[in-house]
């Protein structure tokens, strides 16, 4: 009788404790995914704000020989030279960065999960325009 | 010992609640914070703005006041970017754009102070993009 009443007692111990820990457990699971998925995020737009930087003041901008010094070019930053963009160019980009997929377009956002764009000028006139750099 | 095993009870009840609420706050906690930081990337959307009136030569001979071609060419480039980007641009606290004339009501992507040769001599201009709320 006392034994029974004992096993009684310590299952009602131990189901509340069992359930605490498993909360806990799912709780430090759901945090740490959390925390990855917002890195993860946080990472491919970085990544995407250092591609569009480097494309828009170096990768393809307009660049012409000056003549001071042999073999160096004056770039203009945010002076966009559409024949530069090509599938190569990219694809070096994306490898490099280790993204899943990763495009540059001058008319349209391309696929990829984020987005983003900068403010440029195009051809001889310098018309204003968009460069879209999307990845994921 | 029925009274021992209701207290017991009671008291993992409570804890329970109190853990869950815990919990509760935590992870409401984590569904508040915001997204992407972003900082940088508006920083240099601001610096392309005033790259591209750059390159484009509008702050040649460019001054506030009104009839000044460059300033006038300066406003309907900043019409274009908002055409494109729907973002309000203000130079030296003038709205140029298309947006709400209130600035007040916009809400401010980033600012930038850059120098520009006006009126003879160098001024510091604060160039503002900010997002139209109204």
């Amino acid at each position: 009788m006392s034994k029974a009443f004992i096993t009684f007692d310590g299952l009602f111990s131990i189901l509340p404790a069992l359930m605490i820990i498993m909360l806990a457990f799912n709780a430090a699971h759901t945090l740490t995914d959390e925390a990855v998925e917002r890195m993860n995020r946080q990472q491919v737009f970085d990544k995407l704000v250092s591609i569009a930087d480097y494309s828009v003041k170096q990768g393809l901008v307009v660049s012409e020989n000056m003549g001071a010094i042999a073999g160096e070019k004056v770039r203009y930053p945010n002076w966009v030279d559409k024949s530069k963009i090509t599938g190569q160019y990219t694809e070096d980009l994306r490898e490099r960065a280790n993204l899943d997929g990763l495009s540059i377009d001058p008319t349209s956002p391309g696929d990829g999960s984020y987005c983003i764009y900068r403010i440029v000028v195009v051809g001889t006139s310098k018309d204003i325009d968009l460069l879209y750099v999307c990845g994921d | 010992m029925s009274a021992v095993i209701d207290m017991q009870s009671m008291e993992a009840v409570i804890s329970l609640m109190f853990f869950v609420s815990i919990l509760t706050y935590m992870l409401g906690g984590i569904a508040e914070k915001p997204g992407l930081d972003d900082s940088l990337y508006r920083y240099q959307l601001t610096d392309d703005v005033w790259r591209v009136e750059q390159l484009r030569g509008n702050f040649k001979n460019f001054s506030f006041d009104s009839g000044n071609t460059p300033r006038d060419e300066v406003e309907a480039d900043f019409d274009d970017i908002n055409g494109l980007t729907g973002l309000c641009i203000y130079m030296g606290g003038i709205k140029v754009t298309s947006c709400s004339n209130e600035y007040s009501i916009a809400e401010k992507v980033a600012s930038i102070s850059r120098a520009v040769y006006i009126y003879g001599s160098v001024k510091n201009v604060t160039l503002t993009l900010a997002k139209d709320i109204s």
